[in-house]
């Protein structure tokens, strides 16, 4: 976020919330009821931007501490008759301890090992759940106490996603996230300006499960259902893919990389068509694989597109403009201090 | 002790096969200083490629294992010429979700064209075993071996007594400094794909024959222990890879046989466990480099 | 030295920038055959970015003529002409051996013959050189790695040497040795030399002429002898 505080970022998001309020009244339930998963990634994909986006520390593990968050709530809820919603925050600390537990060991590693890792939780996380039957309805699945309406969904998930948001951004433009920032940039230069190297790793670690436990319980109260093969290292690549294309290190990013996980994949046999109509192919949209094949083919244009992703392109984009409005360049020969309008 | 000595020809077999990819895996790391998710998928499509050959052309075996070798070679080329190398200012993070795309879209391709139904790739090996005494070795398991372990020396050959193999080394070490020396370094790093792409090929015409049937999704198990392998091994060190990956191979198989909270299931999971083990101690990977950071 | 009727190096009116930033505008240069000449000046005055725009290493616009054919930006086209350019830092191919980094600098060559005799000079100019010809490069010392990084250049046979702050981080008397090897090459084999230093007395010492650059322009001219007395670059540079 700006160091200017408020300034465009904040602008957008108010200008978000302001939209996220008003949508429930021209969509439709379905509509509603998908917007409502928009808004579990968006949650997720928070807690990864701040851990990947700017802390620097690759993650695959997220879908393992959705599947904690959504487990929690399921056995408080189902076992125990915990009201599912009070069940939220504590999801969120549960998977926020075992983030913060699981940052020891990854203390040691870095880049592709720690991914490696991080995969491993993942993994034996699915395979921990398929085990002990008992408590979690194993491979199966477990359901949980009701389901939502589409409208419902939307009304529980969206007051929390904008919460969780302004969480993510006060932590980030306090000193911790300055120390996060610092760690991404370079390890060694960040212990030298007395960044506690341990504790700082463990809590992006720690804060991003947080996130992805909330997010996880908020998936399996609007499923209804929980499954540990919803929550695959697919998913933890689905939310990497959506923190990218949404631009590293942007927190307004986010809510472009939510929308294109829940919407692209949905739309692709659509694409399809739409591509394939003015080329002449007479292909089968539905045939299996095709709208992975499609899915993919647009996530590469995007990459190629826009490499810092959507809030890269449209902060690209507002620089343009914005230059045209203001009498000073960014650009100057060298040597010559430009005339700077205090902002 | 009978099934001991099988079981570790076994795990030898398929340890191979994991050597293979993550031999694959490494050299594109080296390279290109990114894991090339799509490695597994790109075996995958290779395998496909050598089935329509077999069964729709009436190739057999070992013409169409060469001619997709050579193939997927040219592809693995045209792939970091079209898709990585227009991204390499992106930073590496954004290449490899350009790798994740690619894996979903050769998945995607592979179900859409060959259907996503159980095919048989024939195999070139018998599959009865000999017997040495009371033991009985399978045959495939130790042709898979050769194989790899052919393809191992021919590598190791090429890379350290031939020019280019030299300047494909100095390009991974130093690209700058080669490109100065006169090297096209992005032909390089195409040659490096092709390589990696051949090896990919390699573990998925071996491994669809050991694993009875395939279907798209068939080598992205091979690929996870491939990854594990590679990582354990070193991420850059090609003899860690190949040496991680059998005794990848062999553990996981002797841990399957004799512990029975090892159920198939937990095959993966306990095996990620053990790595994790290992990088604890050995951060840098079993034959990486030793990470010195002075702090 | 009777000056030849056409340079092997002219640079005119270059410019280069990394990405936004300028660093050089407008200079303009010529090495003759056989000549070794010296880029002096401050940290940042440009003469790393200068050796670059030869090499092809940097954003450039402007003339850059090598032996009579204008050269395009590609460092492996400027190595094809016979341009070898030893970077800062030497570029030494650190996980390769001794023998490895020689054998890629004769990577161009087709004459294995060649190359093999010039390996065998390698080794008898510097005996340690051949006593650790498969030691990893990346485990000698600086001084060494300098060495290395000269006889790798040689290896190609060049025209044109491009040196980058030889001396940075070496001890004096290795700087010495280093230097002196330079010039025997220039004087037995008549290789041209283009070297950067910050050291300018030790630049003065061993070029014919030079080029004192400040702030990315050309601020000085001359041959080496007169640029030693001149007074300007008595005071700022030569620290008298």
């Amino acid at each position: 976020m700006s160091q200017r505080g408020f300034g465009a970022g904040g602008a957008a998001s108010l200008l978000g919330a302001i939209v996220m309020a008003l949508l429930p009244l021209v969509l439709s339930d379905t509509s509603e009821y998908r917007f409502a998963f928009v808004g579990a990634f968006f949650i997720a994909a928070l807690g990864l931007q701040i851990l990947t986006g700017y802390a620097g520390q690759i993650s695959l593990g997220h879908s393992g501490f959705m599947l904690l968050g959504a487990y929690v709530t399921t056995i408080l809820s189902v076992d125990h008759g915990v009201r599912d919603l009070y069940t939220i925050p504590l999801a969120g600390v549960v998977a926020g301890i075992a983030g913060f537990l699981f940052g020891f060991p990854a203390l040691r590693l870095r880049g592709v090992y720690l991914a490696l890792a991080t995969f491993a939780i993942s993994i034996a996380l699915i395979a921990l759940a398929k085990k002990y039957e008992g408590l979690t309805g194993g491979g199966g699945g477990k359901p949980l106490t009701r389901v939502l309406t589409g409208h419902q969904a939307y009304i529980t998930i969206w007051p929390i996603a904008g919460v969780m948001f302004v969480f993510a951004w006060l932590i980030l433009r306090g000193r911790l996230g300055r120390a996060f920032r610092t760690i991404r940039e370079s390890e060694i230069a960040a212990v030298s300006l007395g960044v506690n190297l341990a504790l700082t790793k463990t809590l992006a670690f720690g804060i991003s499960a947080f996130f992805a436990g909330i997010a996880g319980s908020l998936y399996g109260i609007t499923i209804g259902f929980v499954n540990p093969d919803t929550f695959t290292i697919t998913l933890s690549i689905l939310l990497l893919v959506g923190v990218v294309v949404g631009g590293l290190g942007t927190l307004v990013g986010v809510i472009f990389g939510a929308l294109f996980i829940e919407y692209v994949p949905l739309y692709s046999p659509d694409i399809l068509d739409w591509v394939q109509k003015p080329v002449g192919l007479d292909l089968d949209p539905q045939a299996a694989g095709a709208p992975a094949a499609v899915y993919g083919a647009i996530l590469l244009a995007v990459l190629y597109i826009a490499p810092t992703g959507a809030a890269g392109m449209v902060h690209g984009v507002v620089r343009i403009l914005g230059r045209r409005l203001y009498t000073s360049s960014s650009t100057s020969p060298p040597g010559q201090v430009p005339k700077r309008r205090q902002a | 002790m009978t099934q001991f000595v099988q079981q570790v020809v076994v795990g030898l077999g398929d340890g191979s096969i994991y050597a293979s990819l993550a031999l694959a895996l490494v050299l594109i790391y080296r390279a290109t200083h990114v894991i090339n998710f799509a490695q597994g998928e790109m075996g995958m499509f290779s395998t496909y490629i050598a089935w329509t050959l077999i069964e729709n052309h009436g190739w057999s075996f070992w013409p169409a294992f060469f001619f997709t070798i050579f193939v997927s070679f040219l592809g693995g080329a045209a792939i970091q010429q079209a898709v990585v190398r227009p991204l390499a200012r992106a930073g590496e993070l954004t290449i490899v979700m350009a790798t994740i795309a690619l894996l979903v879209i050769l998945n995607g391709l592979a179900s859409w064209i060959w259907k996503p139904d159980e095919k048989v790739l024939p195999s070139p090996f018998p599959t009865g075993s000999w017997s040495v005494g009371d033991v009985q070795i399978p045959q495939q398991s130790v042709y898979d071996l050769l194989v790899v372990l052919a393809c191992v020396v021919l590598l190791w050959a090429f890379f350290n007594f031939t020019k280019l193999g030299l300047a494909l080394r100095a390009s991974a070490v130093n690209p700058v400094a080669s490109r100065l020396l006169g090297v096209r370094v992005t032909w390089m790093l195409a040659l490096g794909w092709g390589v990696a792409a051949a090896l990919s090929a390699v573990a998925g015409m071996l491994a669809a024959p050991a694993q009875f049937v395939f279907s798209p999704s068939f080598m992205q198990v091979v690929i996870i222990y491939a990854f594990a392998a590679a990582v354990v091994g070193g991420i850059e060190s090609p003899a860690g890879a190949v040496v991680a990956g059998l005794a990848l191979g062999v553990t996981i198989n002797l841990l399957g046989t004799y512990v029975d909270f090892v159920t198939p299931d937990m095959r993966l999971p306990v095996a990620l466990a053990i790595l994790l083990g290992v990088l604890i101690f050995r951060p840098g990977g079993l034959l990486g480099r030793a990470v010195v950071r002075r702090v | 030295m009777r000056r030849q009727p056409m340079p092997l190096l002219e640079l005119t009116d270059v410019h280069a920038r990394y990405g936004q930033v300028r660093a050089l505008h407008g200079v303009s240069l010529a090495v003759d055959e056989g000549q070794i000449v010296a880029l002096l000046g401050a940290n940042g005055a440009g003469k790393t970015t200068t050796l670059r725009a030869v090499s092809g290493t940097v954003m450039r616009q402007g003339g850059v003529v090598f032996d009579g054919t204008p050269l395009p930006r590609s460092p492996e086209t400027a190595a094809r002409r016979g341009i070898t350019h030893v970077p800062e830092g030497r570029g030494i191919l650190s996980e390769l051996t001794v023998r490895e980094n020689l054998l890629m600098g004769a990577y161009l060559r087709r004459d294995r013959r060649g190359v093999t005799a010039d390996l065998k000079r390698a080794y008898a100019e510097l005996p340690w050189l051949g006593e650790r010809r498969n030691q990893q490069a990346g485990t000698l010392s600086g001084g060494e790695q300098q060495m290395l990084a000269l006889e790798r250049a040689l290896m190609a046979r060049p025209r044109l040497l491009l040196l980058d702050e030889p001396s940075l981080g070496l001890a004096p008397l290795v700087v010495q040795e280093f230097f002196r090897l330079v010039r025997r090459l220039n004087e037995e084999q008549g290789v041209t030399v283009l070297v950067v230093e910050q050291n300018a007395n030790l630049a003065l010492d061993i070029s014919n002429r030079a080029y004192l650059l400040e702030v990315g322009r050309v601020a000085l001219e001359g041959e080496s002898a007169e640029l030693r007395e001149h007074e300007g670059v008595r005071k700022s540079y030569l620290g008298y």
